[in-house]
């Protein structure tokens, strides 16, 4: 039998790590150099849900942005799941990321999401505080705190979002 | 040749790119036909009657009608920009351009616009740091401050407790002393208490000082001092400790017949005996001299020994950074007053020099602002006049009835603030002595109500606490003069002399 396909988008700020998270999840590679996205790129992998059924993610890895405008809203229009991504180091990509998460629900309407505050193993740099995170799960968002470089939570948090749209969810 | 919608589209949208794909898909998405090439965008060749695994993420395109998606990475490493035209049966014409020239294109500015971006964040960052650990020392300082503050309140409540009971100890013994004649031996014994407990008021002065200087809050007090009498003091307390060593002690004052000046007392008092008690210290034989002189409105008080001496580097040490010296040290003690010494001598805007030969000796001179004292001291053996006296330390009771019965003065004690205030009522009284720290009600409080009952007699506050702060609310509730313990009898009779004189 074929596998589902579910349609995901990974947002966020620039530079927060949202093609480094698809590189671990997919290829299971880091690199610390930098490449920003230009458009869209598209990126599949197939997942084992709990019960058994096979889920293929066809994950759009968008440029990183402030705002969305048309193009990008071209790309969400028809997401069954968003990877909301945030980078620990920078504490306004936080404030980005619910941004960009109100702008899409007023254009698409609601869309089960997970929120990635990705480069934990940045130890000494990070700066968004317990308070926040707190905030966040208190204000309903499912929070990981993750690392695409070590790979800590990236899984994880790609699982969580996958069992919320998969077949039985749906 | 390209079907005609497909070519109509691409003129209206007067794209210039050549070489499209064109795919013709059905309603499950397999290839019906294709034009150009797909390999050119790295796409696998289209085979009709299949769909194309990598433009899966195209099913809905076009579903609402025609839509676009521009810059798309399928996965082939091509960006493309993909347009769809649907067509009747669920049929539609997928148009892939490419957009790889474009995307490199925008790849290098926006790699270089979210770098530099990146760089801004993380300076930003680091000076938000740099301001937050500024504030964080600011409130580091403003933390030791106050502990200083502390420590210096810690210090003066310390030399409060050793005060008071050193009031008892010294005044007894001046009190056994002048109740003794000069042969009876126990004489020297009670002179030797009086000097072990100056000693240690001059320590705890010493402590007690170090911390108001700490403290920026030092005032200077103009006292009326005999330098005679000054020099008898200090004489009498250092010519006992210079015995003890073998070490032969001389005072002088030049020219003998100097007038009153005005001078901190207490504080000169505090200088000379640093200074001399160091002398008699570092000195094993020979002399200890202090010689005291009124020129031009100036103090000159010079301290010279026989001992050691201090050697030029050492010397250059005393006076820049306060050290204690090797050898000092070894000895021990002689730091703390020292350092206090030159801070005291700063404070009362002299200054303070040293020669020394080492191995000859030491001659430290000071010279201190002292201008003459107004009025001649007054010349008033007898005393008379009705005190009360709120003092509930009963050694301290004890004493003042002792000194102040034999000096003339009628007496009468409260033990507290409260008993105070109902024998004033009650009697007449010519002046009014309260301890400032007494049960009950202490002595600025019972200030507070007697003022207020309507005495304008002159009252006197004795308190063991020093800080010039404690003075000024003594003051200011209503007292006109201050006595510190440990209370020295001669002082408190003078004082009290001098207040009822002005009535
Ligand atoms: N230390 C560390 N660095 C990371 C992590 N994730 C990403 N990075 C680095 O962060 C930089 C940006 O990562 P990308 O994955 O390209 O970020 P992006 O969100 O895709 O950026 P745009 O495509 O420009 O929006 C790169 O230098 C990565 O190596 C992480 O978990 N830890
Ligand atoms: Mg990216």
């Amino acid at each position: 039998m074929d596998a589902i396909t579910r349609k995901v988008c990974i947002v966020g700020d620039f530079a927060v790590g949202k093609t480094s998270t698809i590189a671990r999840f997919v290829h299971n590679v880091f690199s610390e150099k930098y490449l920003t996205t230009v458009g869209v790129k598209i990126d599949t992998r197939t997942l084992s849900l709990a019960d058994g059924t096979d889920l293929k993610l066809v994950i759009w890895d968008i440029a990183g942005t402030d705002r969305f405008s048309a193009v990008e809203f071209s790309y969400l229009r028809g997401a069954t799941g968003y990877l909301v991504v945030a980078d620990g180091t920078r504490p306004h990509t936080v404030d980005v990321a619910r941004r960009l998460i109100g702008e899409a629900g007023e254009r698409y309407g609601e869309v089960p999401r997970v929120f990635l505050v990705n480069k934990a193993d940045l130890e000494d740099d990070w700066d968004v505080s317990d308070e926040t995170l707190a905030g966040l799960s208190g204000s309903g968002e499912q929070v990981f705190v993750t690392s695409a470089k070590t790979g800590a939570n990236v899984d994880e948090a790609i699982r969580a979002l996958a069992e919320m749209i998969g077949p039985q969810a749906a | 040749m390209l079907p005609s919608p497909v070519s109509d589209y691409l003129d209206r949208l007067e794209d210039g790119r050549a070489q499209p794909l064109v795919l013709l898909l059905d309603a499950r998405d397999r290839v019906i036909e294709s034009w150009g090439d797909a390999g050119a965008l790295g796409l696998p060749p289209p085979q009709p009657g299949h769909a194309i695994d990598a433009l899966e993420f195209i099913a809905d395109l076009g579903a609402s009608g025609n839509e676009r998606l521009d810059c798309v990475d399928p996965g082939t490493g091509h960006a493309v920009d993909i347009h769809a035209l649907p067509q009747a049966e669920g049929h539609r014409y997928v148009i892939l351009l490419s957009a790889e020239r474009e995307r490199q294109l925008r790849a290098q500015v926006q790699q270089q616009a979210n770098e530099t971006r990146l760089l801004y964040q993380r300076q930003q960052k680091l000076v938000d740091r740099l301001v937050e650990t500024r504030s964080e020392l600011e409130l580091r300082r403003r933390e030791s401050e106050d502990a200083l503050r502390v420590k210096g309140e810690f210090l003066a409540s310390v030399s409060h407790e050793f005060r008071t009971p050193l009031t008892s100890v010294i005044g007894y013994a001046d009190w056994l002393t002048s109740a003794m004649s000069d042969n009876e031996p126990a004489r020297r014994q009670a002179r030797a208490i009086a000097r072990a407990g100056q000693h240690m008021v001059t320590l705890v002065d010493n402590i007690l000082e170090e911390a108001k200087l700490e403290n920026t809050e030092a005032t200077v007090n103009a006292d009326r001092v005999e330098l005679l009498q000054l020099a008898e003091d200090l004489s009498a307390i250092m010519a006992p400790l210079a015995a003890d060593k073998g070490v032969a002690f001389a005072a002088f004052l030049e020219p003998q017949d100097v007038p009153p000046v005005v001078l901190d007392e207490m504080r000169v008092r505090q200088i000379l005996i640093n200074l001399l008690g160091n002398a008699v210290k570092f000195t094993e034989d020979g002399f200890v001299q202090l010689t005291l002189s009124w020129v031009n409105g100036q103090l000159h008080a010079e301290v010279a020994d026989s001992g050691p001496g201090i050697a030029e580097g050492d010397r250059q040490k005393i006076f820049s950074a306060f050290k204690r010296l090797e050898g000092a040290h070894r000895r021990g003690g002689a730091g703390l007053g020292l350092h206090i010494t030159l801070r005291l001598v700063k404070l009362l805007g002299g200054s303070i020099g040293l020669d020394s030969t080492p191995g000859e000796g030491s001659r430290f001179h000071v010279r201190l602002p002292a201008p003459e004292a107004k009025e001649a001291a007054p010349d008033n053996p007898g005393s008379s006049g009705r005190l009360l006296i709120a003092e509930d330390d009963p050694d301290v009771i004890q004493l003042m009835d002792l000194f102040l019965s034999r000096a003339g003065f009628t007496l009468e004690f409260a033990n507290d603030g409260r008993e105070a205030i109902a024998r004033l009522r009650e009697g007449q009284h010519d002046l009014i002595i309260l301890d400032l720290n007494m049960p009950v009600l202490g002595g600025i409080g019972a200030i507070e109500a007697i003022r207020e009952a309507g005495y304008t007699g002159p009252a006197v506050a004795v308190t063991g606490a020093t800080l010039d702060e404690e003075r000024m609310r003594a003051i200011d509730a209503g007292f006109d003069a201050f006595v510190a313990k440990p209370v020295r009898m001669p002082e408190l009779i003078a004082t009290l002399r001098d207040l009822l004189k002005m009535q």
